[in-house]
């Protein structure tokens, strides 16, 4: 057995070794055989056995986590220590596991890469984005978390670039990878305002974390800051547009690392951040934020023109309404919707994407096309919080925690509500695409099983109902999400609350189904109707409020500005008016001076000529006999002597 | 053991220099790259061997605040000037950035047509009184290498130019020579007042010059205030401080791509260095009095510098902007007199130095391969560039690294000095912090639109074929970038050396 010490080590090399065959994949995947698939799968198959073993360590341990933490930049012990660690817990391994398992599903189907022109990118895309959350999820501290938050938005980066060679594409992969990084960025920077007031931060000293240790507008405005940006990692509105849901790059692939692994790497950091965010006082204002979010992102969800732009809107709604259900609910329900929605989505857009294709007219073809077709309604059912799938524990345990606040309950059920409605409006969308040309391969069909099996209720929580039988009568085994969170909830709801919230809930799933139904399933598609009846308001809202417009008018303005201050400073003041001045100053002194000169000249001249002018004339006069020289002798010494005795009569 | 290792990394490239004068012109192979290899070899060698050097410094330098290496003898002994120089936390990173780079821009400059030796020899030079800047321990052997720099940058320029490079080096060597002025008679001031007058930083520390007043025209002024002022206003010209940049893009447009680099990237560090070692040293009180002024600055150039960014089309521009905006952060850094907010100011030095070297070698590679170094056409005009990515992917990685550690991503070289100056400066002007975040946010902005253009999407009309770095510029772009990683994932070294330095700096101001 591999002792914990050596463990912590194996990990990280695991996803090193992962990262770094991502990168290899992406630069000779073209040149190696199967496109460098096996490349990757090497560190991942890895990365898999030691996530289990790891596991299976923590479960001889009774589940009690350990962790690793070295310092990383400045000192370990003093005011703002930035370090970096592992944590080896249950939540972390089994959700990492689960990450391996995905890109394990996506790596080996190659079926799925057939029609792609550069296959190896997106395979490097989902090692360098699985590595990623890996690194995020057994982190031990907020910092590495980042790290690996990075790693993750730089596989979708790479995905969404996959096809980068189009202009568009090109486009909706840098919108992506700005956006993401604005989040990232002051993800950090508000952990740098909490670290510079209080020692290390770490996941493991939760206890030690003492709340406003510096101001407390400090503390408020860098747990501000760092929630806000692990927010942008959602795919939440109004701060990210729906652009690159309108890339054309393989659906199942783009979702998990564009969507899914930043979301999970962010709500995750969140997640175990959640009592120290609680104690600064910042989580009911998220909670709401989350759940406008999520209305916001579902009502442009329903007006999407495709299928895909629907789906990836309302997967984002759903890591959304997690962030509402930590911040009003704690860690557990929101590991629930995240699970919920992460596992329907993938299940919807694998079916999806196999369906979408020209028509097939063989009997065969559309036979196991209507298997990909029911994959597809047990993700809808997952995603949209059906009885019997995770996310519905989810969804209860946050009604539950709202009753006695009507006004967030209210808001939460119609989020509930819009999110069951537009899940079920994009299965029905799915299911109006034509069976391909091409028979669905099995891998494609299984899939969506697999995810909507994983996302059963019973797996997670041990409930069969996932929670709508109070008193735990349905429950089948041990709940995963106790474990997690070391033990079952410390106060269990009353009864009366779960059988109020259960059937408002319930029914909101099956509202959403019908409503569903009706707006999409039948002949006539609803939502297309109103694009067509109100075409400026569908527009307002399809374009995602006109953010990327607003945002595009600001851009103009700073390059005016940009423009206006380097005409002023660098084209005038330096290059003209400084230059002109200093030339014209020089220019003038200098002519100063030369007429100062030339008058100082003219002035000694005349005053020269005049000092001369006077002993010449007397010269002249003696020289031609006009004064006789004898007679200045004569007077010069009778002064002389003159002198001379009149000193002596002084004396 | 280290004795004259100093003496040897400043001299070893002035004598490869003079080498190049004297060296036989041995022509192999004909035309083109392949001849003269015995004074790009000689340059290449003299180069490494100082870097060598430097580097064996740094590594066997100790943790502690004491000047290390340390060599002392008189030079003009009437004037009380000395041959002083030596090591500490406060320059070492600056030595492995010089270490790094200029090797680097000698192999850049390679096949360089137009008398590679003269600008080989201008480049070591260059090299010399950049090392010898760093190292000095008595200010006016500092001013004297510091104010040599700017000659041989005149030449490069005016030289190896493009079309308007005698009005760029013209507004380059008088920007040089105010600002040198103008820190002279600093010098002057600090010199003659201590009695016995001296030069010697270490005899100048310690708050000697405090409190000293003298009389013009029946006032008292403060003489620190001053010199601090004279210093100040000297190295803004030498830096490009915004609104004192104008010069700074106009070579930006007309340099060399490796000698703006060498501009940019090591010349701008090492005045920001001198800022440091002057102000810390001799002016604490002012220092102190004045830091507000400098977050000020700071946070003005940051803002400038982004937002002017944000406008430009060519790539040299664009890094005669990131240049400037991030002389803004360091400046943030000083100014917070906090341990964490001057470490990071120092390891920005390395991280930026070498950050903006790659951007600009990768700028002058764009710009040998298609002829300019525009990435966004003018309205009207067609697209540029675009698509470098799936015909030189070796080229959109190294970019790819580069932009991270210039936006400061966790994990990149960059990280790690805006996180400790983001720390540092909060806890004493939140304000700065907020205006840094906001700086980064639109950098995000620049350079991922730049990456877009440059790389991703379909050709552009210059880029129909791009070739991928050849071996050689494999090789010199390797230490660029596994420096902003290898600084970025494993700083802990780097930062044990410069915090005691810097720990015993702000005792003095405390």
């Amino acid at each position: 057995m591999i002792s914990t010490e050596a463990l912590f080590p194996a990990l990280i090399a695991c996803l090193s070794a992962w990262l770094v065959t991502g990168f290899a994949t992406m630069a000779w995947g073209s040149r190696l055989p199967r496109k460098g698939d096996w490349l990757a799968a090497i560190p991942l198959l890895l990365w898999l056995a030691f996530s289990g073993v790891a596991l299976s360590e923590l479960s001889e341990r009774g589940f009690e986590a350990k962790s690793w933490i070295k310092g990383w930049i400045g000192p370990r012990e003093g005011v703002g220590s930035i370090a970096v660690g592992v944590i080896q817990d249950p939540l972390g391994l089994t959700l990492g596991l689960l990450a391996g398992i995905f890109v394990a599903a996506y790596l080996f189907d190659r079926g799925l890469y057939a029609n792609e022109k550069s296959p190896e990118r997106c395979l490097a895309s989902l090692s360098v984005a699985g590595s990623g959350v890996g690194l995020a999820l057994i982190s031990g501290t907020p910092w590495l978390a980042l790290c690996g938050l990075g790693l993750a938005v730089l596989g979708g980066f790479l995905c969404l670039g996959s096809r980068w060679e189009s202009e568009s594409e090109a486009l909706f992969s840098v919108r992506f990878a700005w956006e993401r990084s604005w989040g990232l960025l002051l993800a950090a920077i508000g952990l740098c305002l909490l670290a510079a007031s209080r020692g290390e931060i770490s996941f493991v000293n939760a206890g030690s974390f003492s709340a406003h240790a510096g101001s407390p507008l400090a503390d408020r405005l860098g747990a501000i800051l760092m929630v806000s940006g692990l927010f942008l990692q959602l795919g939440s509105l109004p701060f990210v547009g729906p652009g690159f849901a309108r890339s054309t790059v393989l659906m199942p692939v783009r979702l998990i690392t564009t969507q899914i692994f930043p979301a999970w790497a962010a709500l995750v950091l969140l997640i175990r951040f959640h009592s120290e965010l609680e104690q600064l006082g910042i989580f009911p204002a998220f909670g709401w934020v989350g759940f406008a979010s999520a209305f916001l992102g579902l009502a442009v969800g329903l007006l999407q023109p495709t299928w895909r732009a629907g789906l990836a809107s309302v997967v984002s709604a759903g890591f959304c309404l997690a962030l509402g259900a930590l911040a009003f609910a704690g860690p557990r329900p929101a590991v629930a919707i995240l699970i919920g929605a992460s596992l329907g989505g993938l299940a919807m857009a694998t079916a999806g994407h196999e369906l979408e294709g020209e028509a097939s007219r063989k009997a065969s073809d559309r036979k196991r096309a209507l298997w990909c077709r029911v994959g597809s309604g047990f993700g809808a059912a997952s995603l949209g919080g059906m009885a019997g799938f995770v996310a519905l524990t989810g969804f209860l345990q946050v009604g539950i925690r709202l009753f006695e606040e009507p006004p967030a309950l209210a808001l939460f059920l119609i989020v509930l509500l819009l999110l069951a409605m537009l899940a079920w409006s994009v299965h029905w969308r799915i299911l109006k695409l034509p069976a391909p040309a091409s028979q669905p391969r099995v891998m494609a069909i299984a899939l969506p099983f697999l995810w909507s099996i994983l996302g059963l209720a019973a797996i997670w929580t041990g409930s069969a109902s996932g929670g709508l039988v109070p008193g735990g009568a349905d429950d089948l085994m041990r709940s995963l999400l106790d474990l997690f969170f070391g033990g079952p909830v410390p106060s269990q709801p009353d009864d009366r609350a779960v059988l109020s919230v259960g059937p408002i809930a319930g029914g909101a799933a099956l509202i959403g189904l019908f409503i569903g139904y009706w707006t999409t399933g039948r002949k006539h598609d609803s939502w297309e109707g109103m694009r067509e009846s109100f075409p400026r308001f569908s527009g307002f809202l399809e374009s995602g409020y006109r953010v990327d417009a607003g945002v595009g008018r600001i851009r103009d303005g700073v390059v005016r500005l940009a423009n206006g201050a380097e005409w002023l400073f660098s084209s005038r003041l330096w290059q003209r008016w400084i230059p002109n001045a200093l030339s014209a100053g020089v220019r003038r002194s200098g002519s100063f001076a030369a007429s100062a000169d030339a008058w100082i000249h003219r002035a000694l001249s005349a005053s020269l000529r005049n000092s001369i002018d006077a002993p010449a004339r007397l010269l002249q006069a003696i020289q031609s006999g006009d004064v006789r020289w004898y007679l200045f002798f004569a007077i010069g010494s009778g002064i002389a002597m003159l002198l001379h005795f009149s000193n002596l009569g002084g004396r | 053991m280290n004795e004259h290792l100093i003496s040897l990394m400043v001299f070893i490239p002035l004598l490869g220099a003079l080498c190049q004068a004297f060296l036989p012109r041995m022509s192999v192979g004909g035309k083109g790259p392949a001849r003269d290899l015995v004074g790009r070899w000689t340059a290449l060698g003299a180069s490494l061997l100082a870097s060598v050097c430097a580097i064996f410094l740094v590594a066997t330098m100790r943790l502690h605040s004491e000047i290390q290496a340390h060599e002392i003898f008189s030079w003009v002994g009437f004037y009380a000037i000395s041959y002083d120089m030596g090591v500490d936390g406060l320059n070492a990173l600056l030595i492995l950035l010089v270490a790094v780079i200029f090797p680097v821009l000698i192999a850049a400059e390679w096949d360089q047509k137009t008398v590679p030796r003269g600008m080989h020899s201008l480049l070591l030079v260059l090299q010399t009184t950049l090392f010898g800047a760093v190292c000095a321990q008595d200010i006016f052997l500092q001013f004297f290498f510091f104010g040599m720099s700017a000659l041989p940058f005149y030449f490069l320029i005016g030289i190896w130019g493009g079309e308007g490079r005698e009005q760029a080096a013209f507004r380059l060597i008088v920007s040089s020579s105010l600002g040198n002025a103008l820190i002279f008679a600093a010098l002057l001031i600090v010199y003659h007042a201590i009695d016995p007058h001296s030069f010697s930083l270490k005899e100048l520390a310690g708050g000697r010059l405090s409190g000293k007043m003298f009389e013009v025209a029946g006032y008292e002024l403060s003489l620190p205030a001053l010199a601090f002022g004279l210093v100040g206003a000297g190295l803004a010209l030498r830096a490009p401080i915004w609104p004192f940049h104008g010069w700074f893009t106009q070579v930006a447009q007309e340099a060399p791509p490796s000698v703006f680099v060498a501009l940019s990237a090591v010349t701008v560090p090492v005045a920001s260095y001198v800022f440091i070692r002057l102000t810390y040293t001799l002016f604490p009180e002012t220092l102190a009095a004045v830091a507000p002024v400098i977050m000020i600055v700071g946070m003005i150039n940051l803002v400038a510098g982004g937002v002017c960014a944000v406008a430009q089309r060519s790539l040299r521009l664009l890094l005669a902007f990131i240049c400037i905006g991030e002389v803004g952060l360091i400046l943030v850094g000083l100014g917070s007199l906090n341990p964490a907010g001057v470490v990071g100011a120092v390891y920005q030095h390395l991280v930026l130095g070498l950050g903006l070297a790659g951007f600009g070698l990768f700028s002058g590679l764009v710009n040998q391969r298609v002829g300019h170094a525009s990435f966004l056409p003018e309205e009207g005009d067609k697209r540029p560039l675009g698509g470098i990515a799936v015909q030189a992917p070796a080229v959109a990685v190294v970019a790819g690294v580069i932009v991270a550690s210039l936006l400061g991503f966790p994990g990149s070289g960059g990280f790690v000095g805006h996180a400790l100056v983001i720390l540092g400066s909060y806890s004493t002007h939140p304000l700065a912090a907020l205006v840094a975040a906001a700086a980064f946010l639109l950098a995000t902005y620049y350079l991922f639109t730049m990456y877009r253009c440059v790389f991703l999407g379909s050709g552009g009309t210059a880029t129909a074929s791009f070739p991928d770095l050849t071996l050689r510029e494999r090789v010199y772009l390797m230490p660029v970038v596994a420096c902003l990683l290898l600084f970025g994932l494993y700083p802990k070294p780097l930062l044990e050396l410069v915090r005691p330095t810097v720990l015993t700096l702000l005792s003095t101001i405390k």
